[in-house]
């Protein structure tokens, strides 16, 4: 025993039926009868939620421990024999779930987790098969709201208390309790509050019964007889892996699907019940042409050749400045690296940008799961949970578990504030404060050595605890106490971006203190599901796909050979500059960026309220629903969402769109694609980062694409410190 | 010596032959005059499908679509909805808005009836379907609500 390893120390070895198997020390007797295979029934367990034992479905038997003991709360012990099928246990069983049944209403015909319920399941596999029962059961409410998505059914509640566990353990948001006692328990909300954590969809996701059920699914199917298509939530950059769940070409509810480095198995309820693209009257399904001042449903080839004539002309006539394309943060990199080879390639100008504002060269998370692997996290001038809900979950989840403490650097008090300190700030003095941590942290000796810190001090001498507090009005005790737990930190992150995400100072003022508390980022968290993908796939007027210059004539020889025509190196103007200015054309993907004006403008979009007044060509797509696309999130995952449904009327994607409105332009014979899968190849051709990529090799689970993040350097940063 | 061993025998076989034939020339005839006559079925026949009621007027059908799931050739369709307290339409939360049967389809197999849970849906007597056109073999709730008269004597066994 005395030359054991230190990593078998750590290991402990025992028996069940039979088969011996070594798992870490502190596992409990299930995780190793699963590492086995050996099954064993559960309905309270959890993996993601910490064990409670209050089904007693796990039963099993253990040697020299009086009665059964439940597996899901039994540590592990070396030279432990466990049995998990005698005459016994299957006994125990079988009466647990009889009793279960007793107070069950048994409604499963009419029950939407008829199908994929674990009572139901395990009623089948180890149940009595028969009820002995003949009593009248207990009633309690049925078919109770409790919140705008759940809708609850008390009688088929076995008390597992899964959903109150996940609202303690990982939304923080403890809004379901139980009440009564014995027989009469209950699960609900207190005082009648409604559930209305942004996160409550999660509960009927784990709900092992149909106690907690969808309102928005309600009764629309049975889970037999849904499609399931593997996609991505598009409503925020985190990139939740979801199903599609449909029937007869109708989307009937979204499913999260599991990755542990992505969204984990959690939804947020703006993901999971955002039926919007299914809904008809939102969208826009037929091309509009304006014809005699008026917009009119139009046929696609009339649509396409009047946006092309019109983007034609204003070429000719105003030359490469006389156009601008708007590409989108919402839309796949498919559609983005066509329009931008549209505008590079067929309309010979640089006239591209969009509305999101993302830095170049971001520096990112390489996991979302950073949060809960950081001891302190502080996130500057960002609304988490408006941005990226499930960052904010995983963000909770750390600081329940005790794990993280957070600093908040804001003007809007965020919820993550309970685990640790809210710095409130007035509007727009984020930089201000994080300059005044830097310099404290500066001043207190303990910032890692980088190049450039003396010149760093002189840059932050200004920002005084007392400067600080008269120009941003953060107290100056509490300033330096965050200095100091930033200065203490092992392994800080830091996040920005939402709004703020086009923020050069703040951004330059994160840099400079990641660098001297050697944190992770500052990463960046957009506020658009692809505005990575889109700036990467060149939506830029500065930069070609992969964040090259438009400058670097090495790039330019390679991206006319690839697409076979002159690529422009005449600078373009940006949103910035077109705003001041009627644009002679313009085209644009997804939704008009404020103060654009053109003479002539062409809106390719899936949305009615994307459509402004003053359009003249509307070119309808089809939603992520019904097309193809690859999206890349946060931590730089490029992921495939697939088309799960048929294009909704007459819209069609928007890859196919910009094809026909290429050929249209010119581009017949050099770019003719005919499926998604296609550009993606060609991207995977000519995107810098993204080389060796394919739908195959995304796959279900995606991959990251590989950039290079700036260097942080030391940077002024200045800032006003007017009060 | 054989043959006319074999030729005696073939003459017997073909007088017994003839009397059965005899024998069944004056038996009543087994065809029935359909459709001036009903024909006799047995009670276990599997005709067109028969969506029940409770006593109280109420469907039994709760679109839980199990016959759907169990149909071998598809041809049922179910689309739930959430019944109104008030005013239910089958006893429970929900009820089928839609419920056919694509009668073309139909093999006639019985599963459906073995598979509800609610004795909701039976299969009937009626066999005579024909019609003028596929669109009409599509069996609406309301048609199946119906119950059919059938044209038949049905065998008490």
């Amino acid at each position: 025993m005395t030359n054991e390893n230190t990593l078998l120390d750590n290991m402990v070895t025992l028996v069940i039926d039979g088969k011996e198997v070594a798992v870490p020390a502190h596992s409990t007797v299930l995780d190793a009868a699963r590492r086995l295979g050996i099954p064993i029934p559960t309905l309270c367990h959890y993996a993601k939620l910490i064990p409670v034992g209050a089904c007693r479905m796990c039963l099993v038997e253990v040697e020299k421990m009086r009665g059964l003991q439940t597996a899901c709360t039994t540590e592990v012990r070396p030279g432990m024999v466990v049995r998990t099928d005698t005459p016994e246990i299957r006994k125990a069983r079988a009466a647990n779930l009889e009793f279960l049944l007793t107070n069950h209403p048994l409604d499963c015909p009419v029950c939407d987790k008829g199908g994929e319920c674990e009572l139901q399941d395990q009623t089948f596999i180890y149940g009595p098969g028969k009820s002995r029962f003949i009593e009248e059961k207990r009633h309690k409410a049925k078919a109770r709201i409790l919140g705008p998505y759940v809708i609850m059914d008390q009688e088929r509640c076995v008390l597992c208390r899964r959903c109150i566990r996940f609202l303690e353990e990982w939304a923080d948001d403890v809004q379901l309790g139980l009440f009564e006692r014995g027989r009469l328990t209950y699960v609900d909300t207190f005082n009648g509050e409604p559930l209305d954590t942004p996160f409550s969809g999660n509960t009927v996701h784990i709900c092992p019964v149909g106690a907690l059920t969808s309102r928005v699914f309600r009764f629309s199917a049975r889970s037999w007889e849904l499609k399931h298509t593997p996609s991505v939530c598009v409503n925020c950059a985190v990139g939740c892996n979801i199903s599609l769940h449909t029937k007869y070409n109708r989307l009937k509810r979204i499913v999260s699907r599991e990755h542990p480095d992505v969204n984990d198995e959690w939804l947020c309820d703006r993901g999971q019940f955002d039926h919007r693209a299914a809904d008809g009257t939102l969208r826009i399904t037929q091309p509009l042409v304006r014809k005699d001042g008026e917009l009119k449903p139009a046929s696609w080839e009339e649509a396409l050749a009047r946006a092309a004539e019109a983007l034609r002309d204003a070429v000719g006539q105003y030359g490469p400045a006389g156009v601008a394309c708007v590409g989108s943060a919402q839309h796949s990199n498919e559609a983005n690296y066509l329009l931008q080879r549209l505008a590079r390639g067929a309309l010979g100008t640089n006239q591209i940008d969009m509305a999101a504002e993302v830095p170049a060269r971001a520096r990112l998370l390489p996991t979302t799961r950073k949060l809960e692997q950081s001891d302190l996290v502080l996130i500057a001038g960002l609304d988490l949970l408006d941005a990226a809900p499930l960052l904010e979950l995983f963000a909770r989840h750390a600081g329940v578990m005790g794990c993280t403490r957070f600093i908040i650097v804001g003007t809007e008090r965020s919820h993550l504030a309970r685990f640790g300190r809210w710095l409130q700030c007035r509007p727009g003095t984020e930089a201000a404060v994080i300059n005044g941590l830097v310099r404290a942290i500066l001043q207190s000796g303990r910032a890692r050595a980088a190049a450039g810190l003396e010149q760093l001090q002189a840059w932050m001498e200004p920002y005084t605890p007392a400067a600080v507090m008269h120009a941003a009005g953060v107290p100056e005790g509490e300033l330096l106490e965050a200095a100091e737990a930033l200065a203490q930190a092992q392994r800080p992150t830091i996040l920005y971006g939402g709004a703020r995400a086009g923020d050069a100072v703040l951004r330059g003022a994160l840099g400079n203190l990641a660098l001297i508390c050697g944190a992770e980022g500052p990463a960046l968290v957009p506020a658009q599901a692809n505005a990575i993908g889109a700036l990467d796939m060149g939506v830029s007027p500065a930069f070609l796909p992969g964040f090259q210059p438009y400058t670097d004539t090495r790039a330019l020889d390679r991206y006319q050979q690839f697409w076979g025509r002159r690529v422009p190196a005449e600078a373009g103007q940006g949103l910035r500059a077109w705003r001041g200015q009627k644009l002679p054309a313009a085209l644009v993907l997804g939704e008009v960026p404020a103060g654009l004006r053109a003479d002539f403008l062409a809106v390719i979009t899936s949305w009615k309220a994307e459509v402004p007044a003053d359009v003249d060509v509307v070119l309808p797509a089809c939603a992520f629903t019904e097309a193809d696309g690859s999206f890349t999130n946060l931590t730089g995952r490029v992921q495939w969402a697939r088309a799960a449904l048929r294009p909704m009327g007459e819209s069609r994607p928007a890859w196919w769109i910009l094809t026909q409105l290429g050929a249209r332009l010119g581009e017949a014979g050099r770019w003719n694609f005919s499926s998604a899968e296609e550009v993606f190849a060609e991207i995977a051709r000519c995107v810098p980062g993204y080389e060796g990529l394919s739908y195959g090799v995304l796959g279900e689970a995606g991959a990251l694409r590989k950039l290079e993040p700036e260097r942080l350097t030391v940077y002024e940063a200045h800032v006003s410190l007017a009060g | 010596m054989s043959a006319l061993v074999n030729a005696v025998k073939g003459l017997i076989q073909h007088l017994r032959a003839m009397g059965i034939t005899l024998r069944y020339l004056f038996m009543k005839p087994v065809t029935v005059q359909y459709p001036e006559q009903p024909p006799e079925i047995y009670p276990r026949f599997r005709g067109r499908h028969e969506l029940q009621r409770y006593e109280n007027g109420l469907e039994k059908c709760v679109a839980c679509g199990l016959c759907a799931a169990v149909c071998p050739s598809g041809a049922i369709y179910v689309e739930a909805a959430e019944n109104d307290p008030e005013h239910p339409v089958s006893l429970g939360e929900r009820y089928a808005k839609r419920y056919e049967i694509n009668m073309t389809r139909c093999i006639f197999c019985g599963y459906c009836e073995e598979a509800c849970p609610k004795g909701a849906i039976v299969m009937g007597h009626e066999f005579a379907l024909a019609d003028f056109g596929r669109h009409e073999l599509v069996y609406s709730k309301e048609q199946l609500l119906e119950p059919a008269h059938p044209h038949v004597i049905v065998k008490q066994v």
